[in-house]
């Protein structure tokens, strides 16, 4: 659309657009001075907390004291590898599980598959919050509660989306290639693991991409089902650092949260057109 | 290859697929489901070995007897009517930064940033940010404005607001994304030949744009009326549901973790669903008559 802007500029067009642009300005300075203002906090001494401002830069900024107290009293090692185990088996059940049913549905038809495709739909439209009053008791009865391995079931058990991503995805794309190897004398399951699964890559990273952010993000599932240290993600990592903090030690709080949304910023500057794009694709689907 | 082994072989992949899957969906989706329906016309406390048929009374107390169980659904009303200010602000957004505008895919990236960012630090720098003293007022002080702070957080009439900004701070970057894909659909060659036939901006945008994103709108107007029903996270960690700000899921997890009446927690539950349910029903009937004209 670049050419729209080699056209002649009017005065009205050049103040609609200065207009335009003082929002945008106005918006983002909204959307960065919270972040900001947490950013320099984690700097800050005790002292400097409760005399300064919130908007006065710290008088040190390399003081990493608050991070270091951060880490040495809070269980930010197993926090992050509770995260990463989760989300790492998840992904790994949601793309076999998903791919697999992926393939059944769009390449085969038999009986009951008209219901079961009604019944992920069904599923879709239910909110799963909705249901933690009994799912809770069924977690209950078979002993996942306070076991990482309740989060990775959920995660994977409960995520239709993803699921109508790769049945959407494949449904596309067309049956040649499997059909080819089926003459050549491939096995179903050898069509599904060397032609289905590398043909799926694209819809695989979109799944990668929304699935990791929304796990690593979650609070909810955590709260109810991983409350004990020894499981804790990051998010019940924060909340029980902030439950535990007073006033003076604020600016600890904010240096925790700064280690927690770290990996998230990294990511999101090297990985944003990824990131951007798989986000459209899902949110539409979803 | 044989016939009848290759039969054998299409049966075996197809049980040996969905086996997994449809298992885990008849035990984590289907029967909490059903077991909710049972749930919510016992007068079960979540321990007790029996759980009593009491029929609907768990609904009679809920929608007659005591309404201060259904009053924080009137919270929802804050929320849906901020995300229409919410939806509105993506559409303006991404209206202007799909035309090119220069650094517009930084301003983006910018608007977007806080919905990747983890629920509970956001939720944490959000109640420093409205606390006494905290952030905003700090920032209000800096450019001239600090005689219009207020008690963001503690005032009554003022926190359900301040949950409702915070709220669209952490959204609005979604809506815009999805808006702004939609946009990408527009015929670029309909703004020219408006152009030369001398329509306005505004001309532009309700005659060519509008209609091109009006079905993406139309599904963000019902993600927002069933996300402001289910409103958990940002309430819950700011406020903990103090000063009225308490939102149904709230109230229903409370009621069956805190307090141990599961039978009325379920029974909240499928209210709160069925209502649900009904929004996603009308959405159906509305498309598809929009299909039709």
């Amino acid at each position: 659309m670049n050419f729209l802007n080699r056209r002649r500029l009017t005065p009205a067009k050049v103040a609609w657009n200065t207009l335009h642009y003082a929002v945008l300005c106005f918006a983002s300075v909204l959307v960065i001075a919270p972040l900001l203002i947490a950013f320099i906090a984690s700097f800050k001494t005790p002292i400097e907390m409760l005399r300064g401002e919130k908007t006065d830069l710290p008088v040190d900024p390399l003081n990493i004291e608050n991070y270091a107290s951060f880490l040495d009293r809070q269980p930010v090692g197993i926090s992050f590898y509770n995260t990463a185990f989760v989300i790492i088996v998840s992904l790994v059940i949601v793309i076999l599980v998903g791919t697999m049913v992926a393939y059944v549905i769009s390449r085969f038809r038999f009986p009951g598959r008209g219901l079961i495709l009604v019944l992920y739909v069904i599923v879709m439209a239910v909110p799963p919050i909705t249901t933690q009053v009994s799912l809770y008791q069924v977690m209950l009865g078979l002993g996942l509660v306070n076991s990482k391995w309740a989060l990775i079931v959920l995660y994977s058990s409960t995520d239709i989306v993803s699921l109508y991503i790769f049945i959407t995805f494949l449904g596309a794309i067309s049956r040649e290639l499997d059909e080819s190897a089926r003459i050549e004398g491939a096995s179903y399951f050898q069509i599904y693991w060397k032609v289905i699964l590398p043909l799926m890559t694209p819809a695989i990273s979109t799944v990668v991409i929304l699935r990791t952010i929304h796990m690593y993000n979650d609070f909810i599932l955590p709260y109810l089902y991983t409350p004990r240290v020894e499981d804790a993600t990051v998010s019940m990592l924060l909340f029980r650092a902030s439950d535990m903090m007073s006033s003076s030690t604020e600016a600890v709080l904010m240096a925790g949260i700064m280690i927690v949304i770290a990996p998230t910023m990294v990511a999101f500057f090297v990985l944003q057109r990824q990131i951007v794009s798989g986000m459209m694709r899902g949110a539409v689907k979803g | 290859m044989d016939f009848s082994s290759a039969t054998a072989q299409r049966r075996l992949v197809i049980v040996g697929f969905l086996i997994v899957p449809l298992t885990l969906l008849a035990v984590f989706s289907l029967y909490p489901f059903f077991q909710l329906i049972w749930f919510s016309l016992t007068d079960w406390n979540g321990l007790s070995p029996d759980k009593t048929f009491v029929g609907l009374d768990n609904y009679h107390r809920i929608l007659i007897e005591d309404r201060a169980l259904l009053r924080p659904l009137i919270n929802s009303g804050y929320y849906f009517i901020g995300s229409l200010m919410q939806l509105a602000l993506a559409t303006y957004f991404a209206v202007i930064l799909s035309r090119g505008l220069p650094a517009s895919n930084m301003f983006r990236m910018i608007l977007f940033l806080p919905f990747v960012l983890n629920s509970v630090a956001v939720s944490i720098i959000f109640r420093d940010f409205l606390q006494l003293d905290g952030g905003l007022d700090a920032l209000m002080t800096l450019v001239g404005l600090g005689d219009y702070t207020r008690q963001w957080v503690q005032d009554p009439d003022i926190v359900k607001w301040s949950l409702v900004f915070a709220s669209i701070w952490r959204y609005l970057g979604f809506m815009l994304l999805i808006t702004y894909g939609a946009l990408q659909a527009v015929p670029v060659d309909q703004y020219e030949a408006a152009r030369i036939e001398g329509a306005s901006e505004w001309q532009q945008f309700r005659f060519i744009t509008f209609p091109t994103i009006a079905p993406i709108l139309g599904l963000q107007i019902i993600l927002a009326t069933v996300g402001s029903l289910e409103v958990f996270d940002v309430p819950f960690l700011i406020t903990g549901g103090a000063n009225g700000t308490k939102t149904f899921i709230m109230a229903t997890l409370e009621e069956a973790f805190e307090f141990r009446r599961v039978g009325l927690a379920a029974a909240m539950s499928i209210i709160l669903l069925s209502i649900v349910m009904v929004v996603i029903v009308l959405q159906r009937l509305l498309f598809q008559r929009g299909a039709v004209t």
